[in-house]
């Protein structure tokens, strides 16, 4: 881990030590006036921060890089909806194995979700490729609209009673059994509205796929309010089958050239930095305000992609 | 009771009595052996109680991505420091890139000649394109994981997961093949 960390600082140190004035008469107005370097700095410096943010406000990385790097930054909306999904993908393989491991997250429940999410996110990838660049930007801002009502009016469940398994949750044995810290014991659980649970994915992984966003954002809720896993795991599964859809979109992306090392690997590295100072920082920052500030965050993003997507 | 066992051979092992090079380096060696059985021990403990509320295949896909991310990390951090610092040329020059990165990727991929598909596999040998191999193994990564747990399915005859497993392989593996608008 601290090797990583000195490895991250290093290549940042890289970035600054090895910079060129960029060449005259660059196709953009805007990358002509800075160096191709503070570009990328900017870029490593808004993802970390993204990164603490993130974790801070309990939102993925994704949701909040798209919006905003695409309306702050020069890079071609190809290029930062392939570096969301890897941003949202390397987030969640990362937190994968501890979470796997304490049962925050189940395996059995995130497989079959996975599969169709997996093949929708896969369509989605390739449709947000084809489509011009105004539907992407319009379809976008309603998303990310869509996205902050969902997270002023969403409601949380800890832990939904759930009577009774619907047989194809009973049959994908889709229960199971997690510690809760908080009251100090095992909480056993199962999940039921199958069907409308594994339609629902398909539709967030289109989304995910198509916008590059990650899909945290809708998966807990599915997973909490409808298919009423407790909260805990329902975050914990999101994870993991982010990883698994994520991970079909990306190769789209990458399999039809919609990856820029210079984008993609400062906001990786950043955004993990930011992350691992954000889980140290969790205790200390007062998150309510924090994910209001997320909201208002996301509203102007929004909106300026509205606005991009309607050529004001 | 062991565990005390072994507490005392590691603090017994500590002390060094002029016993020579060769007593020093019996005494160094006892003492790691003695550090690596605790370790063991208490990996052991932590798994079965991991057990509780993990299935095994869990715990085994949970391994295999913790190893990846690990190789994954410093895969990427790793290129991207031969890339920006030049050890290794870029097929576009650092500082050309904006007068590229605004374009759509279509236009981009045409005008620096990579083509779709695996096509940056053959320009492994330039910085940028050395950055693909790190973000390749990331993408790659949960087919393996999926490979993993197939094979405890396969051997305890869960064939409904197995199916769901070797499907999401193919759903994988189609998509990274390229066949999908990209193709090589």
């Amino acid at each position: 881990m601290r090797l990583s960390v000195a490895l991250t600082v290093l290549a940042f140190v890289a970035m600054v030590l090895t910079s060129e004035p960029a060449i005259a008469g660059s196709a953009m107005p805007m990358a002509s006036a800075l160096p191709w370097w503070a570009w990328v700095l900017a870029l490593f410096v808004v993802a970390f921060v993204l990164g603490i943010v993130a974790v801070v406000a309990g939102v993925g990385g994704g949701v909040l890089f798209v919006p905003i790097v695409s309306g702050m930054f020069p890079f071609h909306l190809d290029f930062v909806r392939a570096t969301g999904l890897l941003i949202a993908l390397a987030g969640a393989l990362a937190a994968g194995p501890n979470l796997l491991r304490a049962g925050m997250a189940n395996l059995q429940l995130a497989m079959p979700l996975a599969l169709i999410a997996s093949a929708a996110a896969i369509v989605g990838a390739t449709i947000g490729l084809i489509l011009p660049d105004y539907v992407i930007q319009l379809a976008l801002s309603t998303i990310i609209l869509g996205v902050v009502g969902l997270m002023v009016i969403a409601r949380k469940s800890d832990n939904p009673e759930v009577p009774k398994a619907d047989a194809l949750s009973a049959a994908l044995r889709m229960h199971g059994v997690y510690y809760d810290p908080f009251s100090g014991r095992d909480i056993e659980w199962k999940a039921h509205r199958t069907p409308q649970g594994l339609a629902l994915f398909g539709l967030i992984g289109i989304m995910g796929g198509m916008f590059g966003i990650g899909a945290g954002w809708a998966n807990v809720p599915a997973l909490n309010l409808v298919m009423e896993v407790p909260l805990k795991v329902s975050i914990g599964t999101s994870s993991i089958i982010l990883s698994i859809a994520n991970s079909g979109a990306a190769w789209v992306y990458l399999n039809h050239g919609a990856m820029l090392a210079i984008i993609a690997v400062p906001s990786i590295l950043g955004m993990m930095l930011g992350s691992t100072i954000g889980v140290g920082l969790l205790s200390r920052v007062n998150a309510a305000v924090l994910r209001k500030v997320v909201i208002v965050l996301l509203l102007l993003a929004g909106v300026r992609a509205l606005l991009k997507g309607l050529g004001v | 009771m062991q565990e005390h066992q072994d507490d005392e051979g590691a603090k017994g092992a500590t002390g060094v009595d002029g016993g020579g090079l060769r007593s020093t380096w019996k005494q160094v060696t006892t003492r790691l052996r003695a550090r690596a059985r605790l370790r063991r021990q208490q990996a052991t403990r932590a798994r079965s109680q991991r057990l509780k509320y993990a299935t095994p295949e869990q715990l085994a896909y949970a391994d295999v991505l913790d190893i990846g991310v690990r190789i994954g990390r410093y895969l990427l951090a790793g290129t991207f420091i031969l890339y920006v610092f030049g050890f290794i040329p870029p097929k576009v020059p650092l500082s050309e890139l904006p007068a590229y990165w605004s374009m759509a990727a279509d236009e981009y991929s045409n005008l620096v000649g990579v083509g779709t598909g695996w096509g940056w596999l053959a320009l492994v040998g330039y910085g940028d394109y050395l950055n693909f191999f790190g973000i390749a193994f990331m993408c790659g990564l949960t087919i393996v994981c999926y490979l993993r747990v197939l094979l405890f399915s396969l051997r305890r005859k869960d064939f409904m997961f197995g199916a769901i497993q070797l499907l999401e392989v193919i759903v994988l593996s189609v998509a990274a093949s390229g066949l999908l608008g990209g193709g090589p």
